[in-house]
């Protein structure tokens, strides 16, 4: 299977530790305190577009809400797909990191 | 569900939005927005949260953007993907439509290249708007003439009298020999010569790259060569200022020029100043009535040619003074548009060549008919196929397609298939197009297809197939019901058979049609062929000297010499054979009432022995003869044609009748029966013959050998030492009035051809139909076999339906071509009847051909093994 990218990796973390919370407006404030970066809608949807298509997340409609012009809140939740996905990039990650010199200790002696 | 009234985003942002975001994210992403902005305006005040949606909507555009192209990338492939997994699965379908659709696409290209070619002639002169060609057209009782020569004095009497014509410029067709002055071997006969005035550089884009366009043909003895000319006597070496000799006079080359561009209504290898024959011929320069010269002008607009076409009747009426008002005469001198001298005129002169506009009209609506039958195929394959595919759309209808993205996916199938019809179609053209250039007598490329607005222009056309033959396909498979398509209670509508049945009734009509005009065209060749000319065109061989005046002068000597021989049974030598003869109106003869008209007959010069070596019926009088010593300045023998033109009952009456004739007096002394000097889409006309020795031109040798190869070549032999400076330039009359008919001969070839395609895409179509209708019938084939049916029976029932159809075509079509063909045929002065067995012919024909075409499906139906039959599903 390919490796998420990160900015899918990114969103699909978002959604797992917001679990039945996750829609839109909370994956992306998520996601921007993760990063320290400010998201912008498009920049977190296309991405979770992606990982809905690829069958990673799979969504499900809340109550309709009137601040959202009458709809509803969209959730999404990680599939047993997803998670392996998850796990898979989290392998890849501390096989990478396992084993090197500390960065932080880079201009020791 | 209730909804509070909100402060509303900013609308143009919004519809931005709306536009870039689609697909499954839409939903979702428009709810964050518009929350997001609800919740900021109640925290920060309106005008804060417009310009953060802004902010936001900017930053959003290009991830929003990028992420919808990347999804309708990826739904093409997916297309294209489902496009080509079908056309595997159904090869012969897939071939089918690629390969009749190719044949129509290649056969359209072919003609836009023939059309694109035909409709640039002349259009490189940079003058062209401002050129037109001077014409003639003239009527006497029972002569009408439409011609594009006048006499030599008209044009220089033109730019003199009117302000409007800024040049004349005359062509006159001339014969010359030239060899090189300091290489007498270098010799050549040239064929495309003419005599130009100096005008012809200033006014016609001909390319001269060396030499002064304002003088180079100014002076008496100057030669203009074409490149290939001159490189035939000079190679390389500079040919400015040589010498090249012609009858002992030598004359200076003084420019060159490109080869004659093939788009151009004359052509020619060497241009010779027009003020040589002011000395060479200075009764032809003055003679108004020596009409063989084709003159244009240069007008100061574009638009003075109505201008001078008012004036033009004045000047003629100074020039022929009362001639003009006698009755049932009439004068008309013109001018016409070089635009319209190729495609356009009904006006004839020797030294252009003409295009026809109604047959390339013809041409190209045939082509677009077998594209429109082509196109028809497709839909009419796709929408048989809507039955066998409607599984298919039910399925995904159920899975959740919409109804838009199947009308996507049908159309992207189409325009597949279209696209690769295209390649196939210019590979083909490419393979066609050497063969196709020859019998045309074009050098079309298909590097015209390379320029970017042809290119567009053409992927423009294949889109609009595409998406045509897709079209209905697409309407209507799309809208299939899916519970009625999976419940199987979908059939074919009636209103589909009646469509698929009208259009197979259609494609064979055409074909029927392009048939029988096939062999009409041809039994009309052949009929020309055979027709009695009037006298004997079999063993003639004829030998052009050019009017060479070495030959006219010993022309008795060289008729002694060829009659020593055994194989030659008769000779003549003559100014003018059949296929050639000038038009001369300076002939002024008694009519039935005693008065002198002056008569435009065609002039036919000749000697003693003509009438006898052709084997010219005499009618009334006699033969030209030896025992009359004044025949040869006083005599006249005309044809049957002439003599009723002067209003005389029978030729007897018309023996005596006096003339006029280069201002010498004479009378008829015979009236020959009527003998075609043209070719038979002309009327015979009226011919007058005289004995004229200067005008000699042709010997003609009625041979009588069994070894042509051995006469021949002592034919040769003699002819070298009897002319050893002339070649020996022969042709045999038989073969050359043949030539006369090669616009017709290619006509029926390209019609032929059509019609072979046509039938192809026709059967195509057919085929795949039948294949389809097969294949729904297996069960019904499957019980019947069973129930004890033969093969045959089967067969036939397969079978039955399509021969109707094509028997509906024949009605349809027998009647239509009928009309057409005898249309064609009362262009032609003497034509042939259309024969009855034609039309039975090529309806059996079709018939047999779509018979074959189905049996093959049908015959594999019917000895399946039922047993598989009845297994399906």
């Amino acid at each position: 299977m390919k490796l998420l990218s990160r900015s899918e990796e990114v969103v699909l973390l978002s959604i797992w530790r917001l679990q039945d919370a996750a829609y839109g407006v909370a994956i992306r404030e998520q996601v921007s305190r993760a990063t320290g970066q400010d998201w912008s809608i498009g920049a977190v949807y296309a991405p979770l577009h992606r990982l809905e298509k690829k069958g990673f997340v799979q969504t499900r409609k809340g109550e309709p809400v009137s601040k959202r012009g009458g709809r509803s809140k969209v959730y999404y939740h990680l599939t047993p797909i997803g998670k392996q996905a998850l796990l898979a990039v989290k392998h890849v990650h501390e096989t990478l990191w396992s084993g090197i010199p500390a960065l932080d200790s880079d201009f020791g002696f | 569900m209730t909804r509070q009234h909100q402060p509303s985003p900013p609308r143009l942002a919004a519809w931005l939005l709306g536009r870039v975001v689609s697909g499954d994210i839409r939903y979702a992403a428009l709810g964050d927005f518009e929350e997001l902005y609800a919740d900021l305006a109640e925290a920060r005040g309106v005008a804060a949260a417009r310009r953060w949606y802004w902010r936001q909507t900017l930053r959003s555009l290009f991830p929003f953007l990028l992420d919808s192209i990347h999804w309708s990338l990826v739904m093409l492939t997916n297309y294209f993907k489902i496009a080509l997994r079908n056309f595997k699965r159904h090869k012969s379908y897939a071939a089918i439509n690629v390969a009749g659709l190719a044949v129509g696409l290649a056969c359209c290209l072919l003609i836009a290249l023939y059309v694109r070619d035909e409709l640039s002639v002349d259009q490189y002169h940079e003058n062209a708007g401002r050129i037109v060609r001077v014409t003639y057209d003239f009527q006497t009782p029972n002569v009408t003439r439409a011609l594009a020569m006048v006499g030599p004095t008209v044009g220089p009497d033109l730019k003199v009298e009117f302000p409007e014509v800024v040049e004349a410029v005359r062509f006159v067709e001339g014969s010359f020999l030239f060899q090189r002055q300091d290489d007498p071997s270098v010799q050549y006969q040239e064929y495309e010569g003419l005599y130009a005035d100096a005008s012809a550089l200033r006014v016609f884009s001909f390319g001269l790259y060396r030499g002064d366009p304002q003088t180079a043909l100014e002076a008496p003895f100057s030669v203009v060569l074409t490149e290939s000319t001159a490189r035939r006597y000079f190679g390389d070496e500079d040919p400015i200022g040589q010498t090249l000799m012609r009858d002992g006079q030598a004359y200076t080359v003084t420019g060159l020029l490109d080869d004659v561009p093939a788009a151009s209504h004359f052509t020619f290898d060497l241009l010779v100043s027009l003020s040589t024959l002011d000395i060479h011929s200075p009764d032809f320069m003055a003679d108004w009535w020596a009409l063989v010269v084709n003159t244009y002008l240069l007008l100061d607009r574009p638009e003075a040619a109505a201008v001078l076409d008012a004036k033009l009747p004045g000047y003629l009426e100074r020039q022929l003074g009362e001639v003009i008002h006698e009755d049932g005469h009439s004068y008309a001198l013109a001018t016409e548009p070089l635009s319209g001298v190729y495609l356009h005129t009904r006006h004839h002169s020797s030294l252009a060549r003409r295009g026809n506009a109604a047959t390339l009209y013809l041409f190209a609506g045939i082509a677009l008919f077998i594209l429109l039958i082509a196109c028809i195929n497709f839909t009419n394959l796709a929408t048989a196929r809507a039955t066998e595919r409607a599984k298919e759309v039910g399925v995904r209808k159920v899975v959740g397609a919409q109804r838009g993205q199947l009308a996507t996916q049908f159309f992207g199938e189409s325009l597949l298939m279209a696209f690769s019809a295209m390649g196939l179609a210019l590979l083909m053209a490419g393979l066609v197009l050497p063969a196709f250039n020859t019998f045309a007598g074009k050098a079309l490329s298909l590097g015209v297809f390379l320029n970017p607005v042809f290119l567009l222009i053409l992927l423009g056309i294949v889109a609009v197939v595409g998406v045509m033959a897709g079209g209905y396909p697409a309407v209507v498979l799309s809208r299939f019901r899916p519970i009625a398509v999976l419940r199987g209670s979908l059939r074919a509508t009636r209103h589909g058979h009646v469509l698929r049945k009208s259009l197979v009734v259609f494609q064979f009509s055409l074909s029927i049609a392009l048939m029988v005009g096939t062999a009409v065209v041809f039994s009309q060749l052949d009929y020309m062929r055979n027709a009695n000319l009037g006298f004997d065109d079999e063993h003639m061989l004829t030998v052009n000297f050019h009017a060479d005046a070495a030959v006219q002068q010993q022309a008795e000597a060289v008729k002694q010499a060829f009659l020593q021989r055994t194989d030659v049974a008769a000779v003549s030598v003559s100014g003018d054979i059949p296929g050639t003869g000038n038009l001369h109106a300076g002939v002024r003869v008694e009519d039935s009432e005693g008065v002198m008209q002056s008569m435009p007959w065609r002039y036919v010069s000749a000697d003693f022995d003509f009438i006898n070596t052709y084997g010219i019926e005499i009618v009334a009088g006699r033969a030209f003869s030896r025992d009359f010593p004044t025949d040869s300045t006083e005599a006249m023998i005309v044809n049957e044609a002439a003599f009723k033109s002067l209003g005389y009952v029978s030729a007897e009456q018309a023996l005596g009748a006096a003339f006029q004739h280069f201002g010498t007096p004479g009378e008829i002394v015979g009236v020959a029966r009527d003998f075609h000097l043209k070719s038979l889409q002309e009327d015979v006309e009226p011919i007058y013959i005289r004995l004229d020795p200067r005008r000699y031109r042709y010997v003609s040798l009625r041979l009588k050998t069994d070894d042509l190869a051995e006469t021949m070549a002592g034919l040769e032999a003699l002819w070298g030492r009897l002319a050893p400076h002339r070649p020996f330039e022969y042709s045999f009359l038989d073969e050359s009035l043949d030539r006369q008919y090669r616009a017709e001969e290619q006509f029926g070839q390209v019609v032929g051809l059509f019609a072979l395609l046509a039938i192809f895409v026709a059967c195509l179509g057919l085929f795949g139909l039948a294949s389809l209708t097969t294949r729904q019938r297996t069960k019904e084939i499957g019980l019947r076999k069973v129930l004890g049916a033969p093969v045959s029976s089967i067969v036939l029932l397969l079978t039955k339906q399509f021969a109707r159809l094509v028997v509906v075509a024949f009605v349809v079509a027998a009647p239509l071509i009928y009309l057409a063909m005898d249309r064609w045929l009362d262009n032609f002065a003497f034509r042939t009847e259309i024969a009855w067995w034609i039309f039975p012919t090529a309806g059996l024909a079709a018939l047999v051909i779509a018979w074959l075409t189905v049996s093959f499906q049908a015959i594999r139906a019917a000895t399946a093994n039922p047993v598989a039959a009845l297994q399906v599903e």
